[in-house]
């Protein structure tokens, strides 16, 4: 048989050199299939539905987050927090009770005005959810609506992450009216609502002629999803998609770098590569041999493998727009010989499990020679991701070292949840981290550096990078999001010039 | 009457197959590990959530329950709704079904085209160069996968000649024209290659005809070779490539996953993929009773060919 | 009035059929030379033949002789691997050298041809009309209507039943004989000036052949078409042809009027044929163990029993064996009636005699067969075979049944795994022997069926026709049997060789004092080896006796029928 597949591949070569010569001939640049006033997007993956109280899949909101629901603030691209539905705030002095003013003229897609009940309804519904994003409004003791356009919370104990949280889907300001369609037909007040979804494939979202910030720029926006990378390059070099936003293989861009027909930029994301070590299990209950582990490592390298050296470095799980991003050098640089002076000649045999994807795989392989080298013996196993991956690593914390890309907002806190597969069980951590977010908000920032110090320093991981938000733009498209410091992939003022 | 009961019995075994299929599929994914509700939650799970989420989902409940719940409603029609996505699994499947039959129907109009003529051509002119060629090449297409052959296919009629896009289906509002224009490339690629094996197929049935006695009579007549071999060899020579072509459609049904991922066609395959990549049995469930259905009818229609082509078959019990 | 004129592409048609017309004003047929190659091997070597208008030439040799190539190079369908030279003139058209173009305009208008086997010789998918109207059509017949009309008329010619509705019936729902008159309708349908008959009637049942000879002859001489008739059978070359040329080798070796070449043969190939096809009558040899068998009278319902000696019982017994078997099915529960295989026969057969089983198709000689060797069960009534019922039998008593009694069938290529050796075929049917017995014994039988040693350990495909029989024979004796049933052993062989195997037979079954159980639907076969026969029609009886008797006084019309229809040269010479 694999003389006959030899002989194949032969009789295949005439045929191949045919169509490189065809390919030779090269048409010109693309040429746009949207219609004139629309936009089509390539985006990475799909939404599994379209319902986050439901599910935690990152892309519902990406989608519908800000372009079809709004909340009251909204965190804009450059990661500063703005006013969205709400038009101004007051916080009491004893720091537990918020009055928000709302913007009127408000409507929903479905045409019902929007008041204060809405927001009532919104937040006392938040028990519902089975998302976990919910948890982070859970400081919310009560919802009053004294006046159609003033909504107040009363928290149970202060929360200096509150606005940043109602920023997140947790924040989404649903209608009554729309409440039993949230998986087939969401009901929204952003500029944009949702014509059809196609799982998996397409979406479409139409502008939404009374939204309060007058018209949208595009009559409509298609979302396409490409989960290969190659007919994602495929599709833009055709004319299918007019930008495609958050590619997720570097591998592809250069094809695009040097064509004026397009524009490739690169921002960052909320996305750490974290290289999970579980700290509540032997070897990595030892912190000397998860420093070992960090010394070993060489992220650059790895970034370089699996990014082709695009994202940013990073020493914890804080991306450089939040406000507590620190800059200080990491205190575990690559030094494999510091790594195999903590292992003192022991060889800790280590599974290392990671999700089935090609960025994993080709970063865990990277990771793995680096830790062999320093006298790890490292049995890399790849799970699929992320039903398996899921169910043994994360929930099941059956692991020792894994990798996944932590994509939340603001999500450091993580590391002290007492069910997080991390098994980090810091005292000192936890009580810095309830102290930043309950104590004075002029101390917050700190706290929460000195939080992200202690995990830290700890080593309870590693932080490979940042990922980068990396998109490919056609000339004509504007005002494309060009980080991605939110939960959306914001896309209220992306504009297409175009015929 | 015997057609009656001809489809009656096939129906019965169709319903056999199907509740076997089904009920494999369902055991399969109670099997697998990974559940859809962890699935859904992703890394924002906790315990307690989770618990919430699978009694929502309705997976807390013993699986026969679970099975003949999802049984129930089929018997009425209703393909259940998909606890992952919160939405009725029915219209998406018929709209992914519907893209899928439309790219496995042109891709065996492509192989019928390229099979036909290439394997009359290899059988009539088999000690020919050309007759030796065509078997060659058709040795060739049978060697190329369709995922390669469509690679190819867009580097070339796509990316740089832009005659056709390089991938994806119509959308509302599009024409035949926009149509064919989507179909064109992943028809070919994924006809080409069972339009070679079934063009071997051809060959041997022409072959086998043309030493039939009745092809004798027919040029003692004084029909011509070619005259000859149309007339009365070409539907005598469809009884066996018949039989092929229908396990081909089962197979492209296959094929199809792998071209309508490099085509981003949404159809049956890449649903059935992303469906079972999160767990979502109900969906899956459907998807295999589908593809179970479409194996059955297309044998069925396969059947009732045979007695158009053949009047012998048409009195036999 | 015919006009000949070979189109040769040219416009003035005038000019260049009167000019053929003269040639074939001499003769239809013109051979000189002719010579069929495949690769470097000569086929044929060197025919000449000329076949006058409305003359009949009888066209006689064995297989291999080149007599089909002759009649296929004549025709111009020569397979592409072959290659003709010489010269081949047929009503006037140079058949060698002619073109496609001519050549179809030729085949089927100027001559004709009718093959040998009726089974496969229709497009199993079209109706018969339509395949005798494409014949019409073809040659410029006019209209489709006018075509269908016409192929109407061509089957009532060919004396169909219900031409009309023939020509809506597709070919298998209809006869063997009803088939080859559709493509002797098929042949005529242009009014050709030359008809051959390839071996027309070989697969046909013996009276079925008597009327389709007597129909291909009457047409012939009633349109004075010029007939070439190639047969094994020289009685029935004999009763259709003027004139005939005698092939060996792929030569002509004798020529001449039937009577002269066929009364008095020149040619020792002639003279070999003519002692092959068992002409000589009746051959009765003495049988053991059935000195004084009577014969009851044969009415319709007749029961023919060969008594054995006082005393002594049959090895065969039967009564009132019936087998019918389930109709048609005709709907989602309905049936129609159950058919009747056999209608309740009953005879007894004494050990060592040699009986013969004749009837047409369709008459019940298989079903017999097969209920003795036990491969089926009877409906009603018992049969008993070597004092065993295979109804009634437990396991161990039918496995001895089974090795009681043989059977060698028609196809001998089509029994025998290609793939096992010959000392593999012929152990095959023994079991749990030890292996040197196996062994000596395979090698006794092969012996004795007349086969050289060295052929145990080849295979099947290495042997001729006649030697594969041998195989299949030895394979049957092996397990040393008391009954050899032989279904049609012969018809599937070459005349040359038919004489050898059925003294083979004979032989055998003195030395190794078997029962024969012959099945035939050739008499003169049946008489050369049997001293009892048999009639079978329709599931009964008709009639039975001593071979002599029964041919030579048929008592049931049915007899009288097949001895009559049953070509014998003798009367075919007188007639000439």
């Amino acid at each position: 048989m694999p003389a006959a597949r030899l002989r194949a591949a032969r009789a295949l070569v005439p045929l191949l050199v045919l169509g490189l010569a065809l390919a030779g001939c090269a048409g010109g640049p693309p040429v746009s299939r949207s219609a004139p006033g629309e936009v089509t997007v390539a985006l990475s993956t799909p939404p599994s539905g379209l319902n986050y109280t439901r599910n935690s899949g990152v892309a519902i909101p990406q989608a519908l987050l800000y372009n079809v629901y709004e909340t009251l603030v909204k965190i804009a691209p450059d990661g500063r927090l703005q006013p969205l539905l709400a038009e101004s705030w007051t916080v009491s002095p004893d720091r537990l009770e918020y009055t928000f003013t709302l913007r009127r003229g408000v409507t929903f897609t479905d045409g019902t005005p929007f008041t204060a009940d809405d927001v009532v309804f919104s937040f006392d519904r938040l028990d519902t959810w089975t998302t976990a994003s919910a948890g982070q409004l859970s400081r919310i003791a009560e919802t009053r609506a004294p006046s159609p356009h003033v909504v107040q919370l009363r928290l149970s104990e202060p929360d200096n992450a509150l606005l940043a949280s109602l920023a997140g889907p947790a924040g989404t300001i649903f209608t009554p009216s729309g409440a039993g369609t949230l998986a087939t037909d969401p009901v929204g007040t952003g500029p944009y609502d949702v014509a059809s979804y196609d799982t998996g494939a397409t979406m479409r979202l139409v502008a939404h002629d009374g939204w309060w910030g007058g018209r949208p720029p595009m009559r409509a926006i298609t979302l396409a999803y490409y989960t290969d990378p190659t007919a994602q390059t495929n599709a833009l070099l055709t004319g299918g998609p007019d930008a495609a936003l958050g590619v997720g293989s570097p591998q592809l861009l250069p094809r695009f770098a040097d064509d004026p027909a397009f524009r490739v930029t690169e921002g960052t994301t909320n996305g750490e590569m974290v290289l999970a070590m579980n700290n509540a299990a032997p070897p990595f209950d030892d912190v000397r041999l998860r420093r070992a582990v960090r010394h070993a490592v060489d992220d650059d390298a790895v970034r370089e493998i699996a990014m082709e050296g695009r994202g940013t470095p990073i020493t914890s799980m804080v991306p450089p727009t939040d406000p507590w991003f620190d800059d200080r050098p990491d205190p575990y640089p690559h030094d494999p010989a510091r790594a195999r002076e903590l292992l003192a000649g022991e060889h800790p045999e280590i599974s290392f499990k990671v999700p089935n994807l090609p960025q994993y795989v080709r970063a865990a392989q990277a990771v793995q020679s680096d830790l062999q080298a320093a006298g790890f013996v490292v049995d890399l196993q790849l799970l699929e991701f992320p039903a398996v991956w899921l169910g043994e690593v994360f929930t099941g914390h059956d692991y020792q070292l894994s990798m996944v890309i932590h994509a939340e907002p603001r999500d450091i806190g993580t590391f002290s949840s007492p069910t997080s597969y991390f098994g980090f069980d810091d005292p000192r951590a936890a009580a810095v981290l309830a102290a930043a977010r309950s104590g004075p908000p002029e101390q917050y920032v700190d706290r929460m550096r000195e939080y992200a110090r202690i995990v830290t320093d700890e080593a309870a991981a590693g932080f490979l990078y940042l990922t980068p938000w990396l998109n490919v733009v056609h000339a004509d498209v504007t005002g494309e999001p060009t980080g991605n410091a939110s939960e959306s992939i914001d896309l209220t003022a992306i504009r297409r010039a175009g015929r | 009457m015997r057609a009656a009961a001809a489809v009656l019995r096939r129906l019965g075994i169709f319903a056999l197959t199907a509740v076997l299929a089904s009920m494999v599929v369902f055991a399969l994914l109670a099997v697998v590990p990974g559940d859809p509700a962890q699935v859904a939650l992703g890394l924002t799970a906790t315990p307690e959530k989770l618990a919430a989420a699978r009694a929502e989902m309705g997976l807390d409940r013993p699986l026969p329950v679970q099975y003949l719940d999802w049984a129930t409603g089929l018997l009425g029609g209703d393909l259940g709704t998909s606890a992952v996505t919160g939405r009725p699994v029915g219209p998406e499947l018929a709209s992914r079904a519907w893209v899928t039959a439309v790219l496995v129907a042109a891709g065996m109009a492509v192989a019928v085209l390229v099979a036909v003529p290439m394997g009359v051509v290899a059988a009539v002119r088999r000690r020919r160069p050309d007759g030796m060629l065509l078997s060659g090449l058709s040795q060739v297409g049978i060697a190329v996968p369709a995922f390669l052959a469509g690679l190819l296919l867009i580097t070339v009629f796509a990316v740089r000649l832009q005659w056709f896009p390089s991938g994806g289906w119509t959308r509302d509002g599009d024409g035949l024209a926009d149509l064919l224009s989507y179909l064109v490339l992943p028809a070919i690629s994924l006809g080409v290659v069972q339009g070679a094996v079934l063009a071997r197929y051809v060959r041997s049935a022409v072959l086998d005809v043309l030493r039939e006695d009745y092809l004798r009579t027919a040029r003692a007549k004084g029909l011509p070779p070619l005259r000859a071999l149309l007339r009365h060899g070409l539907r005598n020579a469809a009884i066996p490539v018949l039989t092929v072509g229908g396990v081909q459609l089962g197979v492209m049904l296959v094929g199809a996953v792998v071209v309508e991922k490099v085509f981003v066609i949404n159809g049956l395959g890449s649903m059935l993929l992303e469906k079972v990549g999160n767990r979502d049995m109900v969906a899956v469930q459907g998807i295999v009773t589908v593809l179970v259905l479409a194996v059955l009818v297309i044998n069925l229609v396969v059947d009732l060919l045979y007695t158009v082509i053949d009047p012998r078959l048409r009195e036999a019990p | 009035m015919r006009t000949f004129g070979a189109s040769t592409g040219g416009a003035s048609s005038g000019a260049a059929s009167s000019g053929a017309a003269n040639t074939t004003a001499a003769s239809t047929v013109e051979v000189r030379d002719l010579r069929v190659h495949a690769g470097a091997r000569e086929l044929v070597r060197g025919v000449d033949l000329t076949i006058a208008p409305g003359e009949r030439v009888g066209l006689i040799g064995g297989s291999g002789s080149g007599k089909s190539l002759t009649a296929y190079a004549l025709m111009g369908l020569l397979d592409d691997e072959l290659h003709a030279t010489g010269s081949v003139t047929v009503g006037g058209v140079d058949v060698l050298r002619a073109g496609e173009r001519t050549m179809s305009r030729t085949r089927g208008r100027v001559a004709s041809v009718v093959f040998q086997e009726p089974m496969t010789a229709l497009n199993p998918l079209m109706t018969v009309g339509a395949q005798v109207a494409e014949a019409v059509l073809w040659h410029g017949g006019g209209s489709r209507a006018a075509a269908r009309r016409r192929a109407v008329e061509l089957l009532d010619l060919v004396r169909l039943p219900d031409p009309a509705g023939a020509a809506r019936s597709f070919p298998h729902q209809l006869s063997g004989g009803q088939r080859q008159r559709v493509v002797i309708a098929i042949a005529l349908a242009n009014d050709p000036a030359l008809l051959i008959c390839d071996e027309p009637t070989t697969a046909l049942d013996v009276t079925v052949q008597a009327r389709v000879l007597e129909l291909v002859a009457e047409l012939v001489r009633a349109r004075d078409t010029a007939l070439l008739f190639i047969s094994h059978d020289l009685a029935v070359v004999g009763a259709m042809a003027d004139r005939v040329a005698v092939m060996h080798d792929g030569r002509v070796v004798e020529t001449g009027p039937v009577r002269e070449v066929l009364g008095a043969p020149r040619h020792e190939h002639t003279r070999a044929l003519l002692a092959a096809s068992g002409t000589g009558g009746p051959r009765t040899r003495p049988a053991a163990g059935v000195g004084h068998s009577a014969l009851e009278p044969a009415a319709p319902d007749a029961r023919p029993v060969f008594l054995a000696e006082d005393g002594t019982t049959p090895l065969i017994r039967a009564r009132d064996l019936r087998r019918d078997y389930p109709g048609r099915r005709t709907g989602l529960l309905g049936r129609s009636a159950p058919v009747a295989g056999l209608r309740g026969v009953s005879f007894d057969i004494a050990e060592g005699a040699a009986v013969g089983l004749v009837g047409e198709s369709g008459s019940g000689k298989s079903t017999l067969l097969r209920l003795i060797a036990g491969l089926d069960t009877a409906t009603a009534g018992s049969v008993e075979v070597a004092g065993c019922d295979p109804a009634t039998a437990d396991r161990a008593a039918l496995r001895r049944l089974r090795g009681d009694v043989s059977v060698v069938f028609q196809d001998p290529a089509g029994s025998l795994d290609p793939r096992m050796t010959v000392a593999q075929i012929v152990a095959e049917p023994l079991h749990g022997l030890p292996r040197a017995e196996t062994a000596d014994r395979v090698r006794e039988v092969v012996a004795s069926v007349g086969l050289p040693p060295d052929a145990l350990e080849r295979h099947p495909h290495r042997f001729s026709g006649g030697q594969r029989q041998r195989i299949s024979i030895a394979r049957a004796l092996v397990t040393r049997p008391r009954i050899l049933v032989a279904d049609e052993p012969v018809s599937a062989l070459d005349v040359s060789v038919r004489g050898q195997v059925l003294d083979l037979i004979t032989d055998l079954a003195g030395s190794h004092d078997l029962t024969l159980l012959f099945i035939a639907h050739d008499l003169g076969v049946v008489a050369q080896v049997c001293d009892r026969v048999l009639v079978l029609a329709d599931g009964r009886i008709v009639e039975g006796g001593p071979v002599g008797d029964v041919y030579d006084r048929p008592r049931h019309p049915f007899t009288a029928e097949l001895v009559a229809a049953t070509p014998r040269l003798a009367d075919a010479l007188r007639q000439a």
